[in-house]
């Protein structure tokens, strides 16, 4: 019964982020718009790796030419470096800003609020019992404003990784395996129907066992 | 910035052998051996995870690039990912069924400071040495990444990056020992570089505990409403807010000073992996042009020099990970074996006489706290008869308390002796010499119980009768009986959602009600009636006899006029006795004692404040 109470719908969910995004935002701008692009770009960025040993491996493979591979190998190496150098940057403000600076942040408001009551408020045992379930799910469960920017980080990971993911794989299903190789029924759609759906369903299927299991 | 440097290399008490063993044998001793077993399987699934990952894409392409059938490629395939499915399966198990293992270990060891601070001698909770120790140890304790729990990440990393180590250099050792050598060269020196310069925050970690402690201290005073009404009346609140979001400026700019030390870190590895990764390209590709090795080889080489790294880096990275946690779990051993000053275990038991009486001597007893440089008592000489009723007058500060707390044997005397029946109480069981007392300290500690509970001080076999009757004594009956749950009805809203908040009046006659059921042979009674109302006061003097009848006591007070319906007052002041009688005995020896009386009582007389 209580579980039905508990229950939270997802269009509330997402006001309610989007709500803690904007005071978070407020606090502190640089922290919010680093710790965005930081995802998206750690979720990417391998992309850029996988691409160039894929077209180092697939020269290797085939023509074996040296000049082409030694453009390959320093365009690989300057990629690596620019992705290192853009990580490390966006690392820097997030870790100016995020961490403990975050933390008292994100705390602070509270405070200020608390600050701001009239006494009746204050001493309300009310307001007591509010603010001692906010500083147990920020201490015990790791919950609330100052960790909600943690979670949208790895929300916009994994979303930018699938994408990325899918944007990858799209040539996977469009390139056709020659017609004489032993590997041709790759091209039957219906085959390409299958492998889909079964990646799409091992991907989903994952986090709802894990869902399932948490919610316990 | 010396001070710091000194502190870090300051030598622990116990290495790092030591706390490991600590933390196993804590486990292993507290039934979770699991955390042991479990652990060691985790790092060796690790390692498996990385090893097999990496064989997985040479395996493929090998089979490709000999035109291997589809089964063949099937069957690589399949094999790969029945073979990852199944170690991220035992890593998922392992981790979910380890955790709570380590949560059990991290929990008995709170257990165990907890037990040594509720059990260690009385003048170790005022040493400051004791203090400092526990101060250090009790964060280690406080979460999952705390040193107390998080160390066995550490282990298990730490194990599977040594295996890792071992197979990846095994590996490259088959391709050229130079590149070996290349690689590791620079993983050392890329992570030389890079601790160096991450060890800065560190290093100034003292500056960003001053910041933390007065956002805290204004976050704490904020939600505290014994501050509230200061906060508002006097305006304090933009002070704080400034001072607040001033504080929060200063931490985003230490991080950010800290943060302009560390990319340069990053930067020399970035310097150091492009060094790295040039040279594994052109040497493995002018393998695979010379046809010297085949491009399934080339990706296992290239792959196991990026992997090399991370495990040289993660084996450094765990060595000095673990110093560190140790450094905070040497202090966690230290305040568990600190040396008792009474004996708890052993000492001789507390003889009972047969009426049941004590007598208490002070003989040419000097005291001095560990902290200052003279002494709060000095020469005191001083018998408590058996079922005497001594109390206890002086100024603030004169060492009345000090005086209970040697009676007690919170405290043993700095020269002299303190003699219960004749014997030196030092001889004693120090737990066998408490049960003699019953007391009512300055200071009210409600638990998280009951009232039946807080008056019995157990949770079983509660004798109603008798909570009842000291709750009656204490003049609680009418308060108990307005209770929803009476007896039991809940105390203290820190646990209890529906508990009671009782006024400090109240508490101070629960603390009463508690040592009158006590039952004790000698009951003390330190400034009990400094919270009470005058009719509660008086309430208490006039059943003071009854509350006393068959005991001794001791009753400290600062209000002359409470102490004469005892047998004998002293007046302590000048670290001494200075006078000693009854109540008229003293007003007309006319001393120290009949001043202070004159002075509380005149504003008491009718007109005196006129004149």
């Amino acid at each position: 019964m209580s579980k039905n109470k508990d229950k939270i719908t997802y269009r509330r969910m997402a006001s309610k982020t989007i709500q803690g995004i904007k005071i978070l935002y407020k606090n502190s701008p640089h922290l919010v718009i680093s710790t965005i692009l930081g995802s998206i770009w750690t979720a990417l960025n391998p992309y850029i790796g996988i691409y160039m040993s894929a077209l180092i491996i697939t020269e290797l493979s085939g023509n074996r030419n040296r000049d082409r591979l030694t453009m390959l190998v320093l365009v690989t190496l300057a990629l690596a470096a620019a992705v290192a150098l853009i990580s490390g940057l966006l690392n820097k403000y997030k870790n100016t800003y995020g961490g403990m600076a975050n933390f008292f942040r994100g705390m602070g408001n509270y405070t200020k609020k608390q600050l701001d009551m009239d006494f009746a408020d204050a001493d309300s045992q009310n307001i007591k019992d509010a603010y001692s379930n906010i500083t147990q799910n920020v201490n015990s469960g790791g919950w609330g404003l100052v960790y909600l920017l943690s979670w949208v980080e790895d929300l916009i990971k994994g979303v930018f990784t699938i994408i990325g993911g899918v944007a990858l794989t799209v040539t996977l299903f469009t390139t056709r395996v020659p017609d004489g190789s032993s590997l041709a029924f790759l091209n039957n759609p219906i085959c390409i129907i299958l492998v889909v759906a079964v990646m799409i369903g091992v991907t989903l299927l994952a986090p709802m066992c894990s869902n399932k299991a948490s919610s316990y | 910035m010396t001070e710091t440097k000194d502190k870090l290399k300051e030598k622990p008490k116990y290495g790092i052998l030591s706390c490991v063993w600590f933390m196993i044998k804590c486990a292993w001793t507290n039934g979770e051996k699991k955390v042991v077993i479990l652990g060691l399987l985790f790092s060796l699934v690790v390692t498996g995870q990385s090893v097999v990952g990496l064989y997985i894409s040479p395996s493929i392409i090998a089979v490709l690039e000999r035109n291997g059938t589809v089964s063949e490629l099937l069957i690589t395939i399949i094999g790969f990912t029945l073979i990852l499915v199944f170690l991220a399966m035992a890593r998922q198990y392992i981790d979910s069924n380890i955790l709570y293992g380590r949560i059990t270990t991290r929990s008995e060891i709170i257990n165990l400071i907890n037990t040594k601070c509720a059990e260690t001698s009385y003048p170790n909770l005022g040493n400051e040495k004791f203090q400092t120790i526990l101060n250090k140890a009790l964060p280690t304790t406080y979460s999952n990444s705390s040193a107390c729990e998080a160390i066995w990440k550490t282990i298990c990393s730490f194990l599977s990056n040594l295996l890792g180590l071992i197979i990846y250099a095994a590996i490259l050792s088959t391709a050229n020992v130079w590149i070996l050598l290349l690689v590791t060269v620079t993983a050392l020196v890329g992570y030389f570089i890079t601790n160096k310069l991450n060890s800065y925050g560190y290093n100034h970690r003292e500056e960003e505990a001053k910041i933390d402690e007065t956002l805290s201290y204004v976050r704490k005073t904020a939600s505290e409403t014994s501050f509230a009404k200061d906060v508002r009346i006097f305006g304090i609140k933009s002070w704080f807010t400034e001072l607040y979001d001033k504080q929060c400026l200063l931490l985003e700019a230490f991080h950010r000073k800290c943060e302009n030390v560390y990319i340069w870190g990053r930067v020399a590895d970035l310097v150091l992996s492009f060094l790295r990764n040039a040279v594994a390209y052109a040497y493995f590709i002018a393998l695979v042009l010379d046809g010297s090795i085949d491009v399934s080889m080339f990706i296992l080489y290239f792959s196991t020099v990026g992997g090399f790294t991370d495990w040289v880096t993660g084996v450094l990275g765990d060595l000095t990970t673990m110093h560190r946690q140790c450094l905070e779990l040497s202090n966690v051993i230290e305040i568990i074996n600190y040396p008792e000053q009474f004996k708890f275990e052993g000492g001789s038991d507390v003889p009972v006489p047969a009426d049941g009486r004590y007598e208490i001597v002070l003989e040419h007893v000097w005291f001095k706290y560990p902290s200052s440089d003279s002494y709060t008592l000095e020469d005191i000489n001083l018998t408590l008869h058996a079922g005497e009723k001594l109390a206890v007058v002086g100024l603030n500060g004169a060492g009345k308390t000090t005086l209970v707390k040697l009676i007690t044997g919170m405290e043993d005397p700095t020269k002299g002796r303190v003699l219960l029946n004749g014997v030196d109480i030092r001889e004693f069981n120090r737990r066998e010499y408490y049960k003699v007392f019953s007391a009512v300290f300055q200071n009210c500690i409600l638990w998280a119980g009951s009232v039946a509970e807080n008056v019995a001080q157990t949770d079983h076999d509660i004798d109603y009768d008798k909570v009842n009757s000291c709750i009656e004594k204490a003049g609680l009956t009418e308060m108990v009986a307005n209770f929803k749950d009476g007896l039991e009805e809940k105390l203290n809203r820190e646990v209890y959602d529906d508990a009671v908040n009782l006024s400090g009046g109240q508490t101070q006659r629960l603390m009463l009600a508690r040592a009158l059921y006590k039952d004790a042979p000698v009951i003390v009674l330190d400034e009990p009636t400094a919270a009470l109302d005058p009719i509660a006061e008086a309430d208490l003097y006039n059943k003071y006899n009854d509350m006393t009848a068959g005991r001794s006591s001791v009753y400290i007070s600062h209000r002359l006029a409470s102490t004469r319906f005892c047998d004998r007052i002293i007046l302590i002041g000048d670290h001494k006795i200075l006078e000693e009688g009854t109540h008229e005995q003293l007003l007309k020896q006319g001393g120290k004692y009949a001043e202070l009386f004159e002075v509380q009582s005149k504003y008491y007389r009718e007109g005196d404040i006129n004149e």
